[in-house]
């Protein structure tokens, strides 16, 4: 008998059937379509400045797919729950899983604002944007404290609609003509961002091992 | 070993069902069947010994010394199955082949085409693959049994296997059953849960019957047949014969039922028929005393 320790990328492959360089890179494509396209019929629908709706629009795609994974696949109800529950590590391969998609999301939303970044030079706000999706998918990862699935959906509509608030400040700024001098912020900022991200991590994935046989 | 699974005290409260204390004692090299009535508790079971859900209270111990499911070792020598959607429905058979490989130290990728092969499915090499939403309910099935039996695991666990299998498809199972406690010489056993008792016979050894969260019978097939027998008579004896039967039923010409052995001399006086049950018919007899006792 074999003792293999499974690695991370098998632990996403066992959930999710696909490894993830194979599953990022195939979103990433689908991702940098969806932005394509949605700025190709942008353009033909309107001759003025469409930077904004695009920029908007694609934040909703990042939204997407950063939380393609939120409604989980270890519960008993969906399918292949009992599956994943009976691996021979249940809770480290999970744990393994978790923190891949983690990855998996960070790694789209660095695609998504790279390309807003090349398309329309903006780059302090692309960065801006990015940590603030960062912080959102800290705070998604928070709902699994949610038990019910339909509250879970409530708690995305809600992050969902806080996505905007960026956009709302700049808004305000651009309007009220604020010069703003973000770049001494990155860092720290994303720093920040990316501590919470982890910060969640680790709660959301100590509560998991806490109530794995709660049902 | 004696036993491969030891139950002691094992409760599980859920709101409106409560299941146990069971204590039940499993052989080793045997193929068991929890027979009950849906909503009996064997699922709710199985779940417990194979890890998926928590009890509330009490213990098993696994392969005579082990009392950690959570133990890699202990999770490695289970092979288990739910009833339904055991695996991603976009998963095909190569996928799942995958996944067996990683989630587990003893899956042999050779034996899951094999089994494939027997259960008339594609062969999960090939470069086209159906994915398991385009494959009926039995073809399902088929692909987590030949998933689940291709691991060289030491106990396997099944929820309702045969439940959506054609009977052909349960008779092949039955057989795999049989090669495979054969194989193990004593130290490979099979639990499985099933309605379909009188398909399923022929691979079963030890069975447990369960109603209302509870064990209300266990022993050897061979060893129940000689505890109950089957009475038939004439519809006019029905009512002489019921002190002494367990379950019975009638119609207007005879009556049939199930009764202790011990009941048999009172029984053959009032001109009765008396045969040895199979395990159908016993099911009946002692779920239909239990549903009785219950009201």
């Amino acid at each position: 008998m074999k003792n293999n320790s499974t690695s991370l990328s098998q632990a996403f492959k066992l959930y999710t059937g696909v490894g993830l360089p194979k599953c990022i890179f195939q979103l990433s494509f689908l991702l940098i379509w969806f932005d394509a396209v949605l700025l190709f019929f942008m353009n033909l629908a309107d001759d003025g400045d469409v930077s904004l709706p695009v920029r908007a629009l694609s934040s909703i795609a990042c939204f997407m797919f950063i939380n393609l994974r939120i409604m989980g696949s270890y519960d008993i109800g969906y399918n292949a729950g009992k599956f994943f529950r009976t691996v021979k590590e249940p809770i480290s391969i999970h744990a393994k899983y978790h923190i891949g998609t983690i990855i998996e999301s960070v790694a789209m939303i660095m695609v998504n604002y790279l390309l807003m970044a090349i398309i329309y030079s903006e780059i302090w706000e692309c960065i801006v944007m990015a940590v603030f999706m960062i912080v959102i998918k800290g705070l998604t990862n928070l709902l699994e404290f949610i038990r019910k699935p339909p509250f879970r959906v409530i708690g995305l509509c809600v992050l969902g609609i806080m996505m905007y608030i960026p956009y709302i400040v700049f808004l305000i700024m651009h309007r009220n003509g604020v010069d703003f001098q973000p770049e001494p912020w990155y860092i720290p900022v994303a720093v920040l961002a990316i501590a919470f991200l982890v910060l969640s991590e680790y709660i959301v994935l100590k509560n998991f091992r806490k109530n794995w046989y709660r049902d | 070993m004696e036993n491969v699974l030891k139950i002691n005290g094992i409760t599980k409260k859920y709101k409106g069902f409560t299941l146990g204390a069971v204590n039940a004692e499993i052989p080793c090299g045997f193929s068991t069947a929890l027979i009950g009535a849906n909503g009996a508790g064997k699922t709710t079971l199985i779940d417990i010994l194979c890890g998926v859900t928590g009890k509330t209270s009490g213990e098993c111990v696994y392969f005579g010394n082990k009392t950690n499911i959570d133990d890699s070792e202990v999770r490695n020598r289970i092979s288990y199955c739910s009833s339904a959607n055991f695996f991603p429905l976009t998963w095909d058979l190569k996928t799942i082949a995958n996944a067996m490989e990683i989630g587990f130290d003893n899956f042999d990728r050779n034996k899951f085409s094999e089994l494939c092969k027997r259960f008339k499915l594609d062969d999960p090499a090939a470069k086209k693959q159906k994915k398991l939403m385009k494959m009926s309910d039995g073809n399902k099935m088929r692909a987590y049994l030949a998933a689940v039996l291709a691991r060289d695991a030491e106990l396997i666990v099944l929820d309702e296997p045969a439940s959506s299998l054609d009977p052909l498809a349960r008779d092949v199972l039955c057989e795999i059953f049989r090669e495979y406690i054969a194989e193990g010489d004593g130290s490979r056993s099979v639990i499985f849960s099933t309605h379909n008792i009188a398909d399923m016979e022929y691979a079963t050894d030890y069975a447990i019957f369960m109603a209302d969260g509870n064990i209300i019978e266990q022993g050897f097939v061979e060893d129940l047949k000689e505890k109950y027998i089957l009475i038939h008579g004439d519809a006019k004896d029905c009512e002489k014969a019921k002190p002494y039967m367990i379950s019975c039923t009638s119609n207007s010409m005879n009556f049939e039922g199930i009764a202790l052995a011990e009941n048999l001399v009172k029984l053959t006086q009032l001109d009765t028929a008396v045969e040895k049950p199979n395990l159908q018919q016993l099911s009946v007899g002692i779920l239909r005393k239990a549903e009785a006792d219950e009201k």
